[in-house]
């Protein structure tokens, strides 16, 4: 009887707890939309960034969130004329939890866009730029936000330009893996449980500099997430394995990412993958 | 509970090693639900078995459960005969943990209609099966073989307005098995939030 009487009170004790919820939790994170230029000329192109700032702890994700999560998305509204190019991502950072490993940014970050303004438009007027926005922030918890992007941008003989926000596009450009450069030369083997990424380098850079390699892929199912990736200096040539995801159900034609350097470097990968093995052979 | 702890041992060091496959058997369990029972895998050999992951607080789950999504996939199958085991592995203090009392206040107030909701607050059952995210959804056939795992459908968003028009991976997986063909989408990549395993 006892024991039922306390039991009860727990379970009452509980639906109190649960009853002074908030209805709406807290916001853990804000985005706030860039213009590179308050005036800009007709016929020119300019840019424009979608600003993130998250709570501490707290976290964004990549265009491929990894093993859980969603990526922001936005549905941009522009006057007739007004082109806006697709989203570039800054490298993300591999963010583990106790299910798996999700890709994505904590505290700052911009995803930043070209935007090209038709030679049509008058001088004098305005463009109204306007951004449906939904992300969604994590940490033990995730809340899915929405914010309405707004920004109006003139139209003038003279550009001019936002100086906060230039320097903070430009931040964020330096962020945006490059294109490999040509002392790089990469190749994609499988095997019947990983993929490798060889890395040779020309004889001008060494690659003992190279002391921590990570890839990221941007197709989910390519590879295991949560797998460590190893790094080996095999004579000159280094060699990442990245261990393949057990939902692969036909071998992966390409290996398409973002290879971060020591740390700091970051490149678009898109190498073909040789190799006979074409995946995790089934148990019988 | 000792049960599934020596049955995931043993699977565990037997098979999880290679990780959790489609045409694999599907590993075995036993599991207490909401209301006390206990469920054994081998019991439901001869129908199709549904594992739906699941956690309260997650927006991934909210979008199909405030939508009804969740509730009338689950009423249309189990009406076509299949067991339907919802299975919570939140750790206590963990985000979607719940007692007993609560999955079944739950489970009517959302007029959800599982066949049982499974405690997993050790994440046995989980790890067991890989589960990921909620929702994270398995499908396991009358011969005992795993023939879909991933997504529900294919809008991984936390949108209620994405239900409606998405093509549901779980329904097409049981539809066509039932009808004697090949599933045609055997593995896609589950979404949701992640599964808050104890740390």
């Amino acid at each position: 009887m006892r024991a039922i009487l306390f039991a009860s009170m727990w379970v009452l004790a509980s639906a109190i707890a649960c009853s002074h919820a908030p209805k709406d939790p807290p916001t853990r994170s804000k985005a706030i939309l860039l213009l590179e230029q308050s005036a800009a000329e007709p016929g020119t192109q300019t840019r424009i960034g979608i600003q993130f700032e998250t709570d501490k702890d707290w976290h964004i994700y990549w265009k491929n969130p990894g093993d859980s999560g969603e990526p922001p998305r936005v549905h941009w509204q522009l006057p007739e004329g007004v082109t806006v190019g697709a989203l570039q991502w800054p490298a993300p950072m591999r963010l583990n939890n106790t299910a798996g490993t999700d890709y994505g940014y904590e505290g700052s970050v911009v995803l930043l866009s070209a935007l090209d303004i038709p030679a049509t438009v008058q001088p004098g007027s305005n463009l109204p730029i306007t951004g449906d926005l939904r992300w969604l922030v994590c940490h033990d918890t995730c809340i899915p936000q929405r914010a309405e992007l707004k920004a109006s941008m003139r139209i003038a003989n003279t550009p001019t330009v936002d100086n906060r926000a230039h320097a903070l596009l430009d931040a964020a450009a330096e962020r945006i893996p490059k294109p490999l450069p040509d002392s790089f030369h990469l190749m994609a083997t499988s095997t019947p449980d990983d993929l490798r990424l060889s890395i040779a380098l020309n004889s001008k850079i060494s690659s003992s500099t190279i002391t921590h390699a990570v890839f990221f892929p941007a197709e989910p199912e390519q590879i295991d997430n949560a797998a460590p990736q190893k790094l080996e200096n095999a004579g000159g040539v280094l060699r990442l394995e990245l261990k393949k995801s057990d939902h692969l159900q036909r071998a992966p034609e390409h290996l398409n990412g973002v290879l971060v350097l020591n740390a700091q470097d970051s490149y678009q990968v898109e190498v073909p993958i040789r190799g006979s093995t074409a995946h995790k052979e089934r148990k019988p | 509970m000792k049960n599934l702890v020596l049955a995931a041992l043993f699977v565990f060091l037997t098979q999880a090693v290679f990780g959790l496959r489609v045409g694999d058997p599907a590993p075995s369990f036993t599991a207490s639900d909401s209301h006390g029972q206990q469920h054994n895998l081998a019991e439901y050999r001869g129908k199709f078995v549904v594992l739906e992951w699941t956690n309260q607080g997650c927006p991934f789950t909210k979008k199909h459960y405030d939508s009804g999504n969740m509730q009338k996939l689950q009423r249309y199958w189990t009406g076509k005969g299949v067991i339907w085991l919802t299975v919570i592995s939140s750790a206590p203090g963990a985000q979607g943990y719940v007692t007993a009392d609560q999955e079944n206040d739950y489970l009517k107030r959302n007029n959800a209609a599982p066949t049982a909701a499974l405690l997993d607050p050790n994440g046995d059952l989980g790890h067991l099966y890989g589960a990921k995210t909620t929702p994270h959804m398995f499908v396991i056939n009358p011969q005992g073989q795993l023939i879909y795992e991933g997504a529900i459908d294919d809008r991984p968003t936390t949108d209620l307005s994405d239900v409606s028009g998405a093509t549901n991976y779980l329904a097409l997986a049981l539809e066509q098995a039932m009808a004697g063909k090949p599933v045609d989408t055997t593995a896609t990549r589950s979404y949701g939030c992640s599964v808050k395993y104890a740390k």
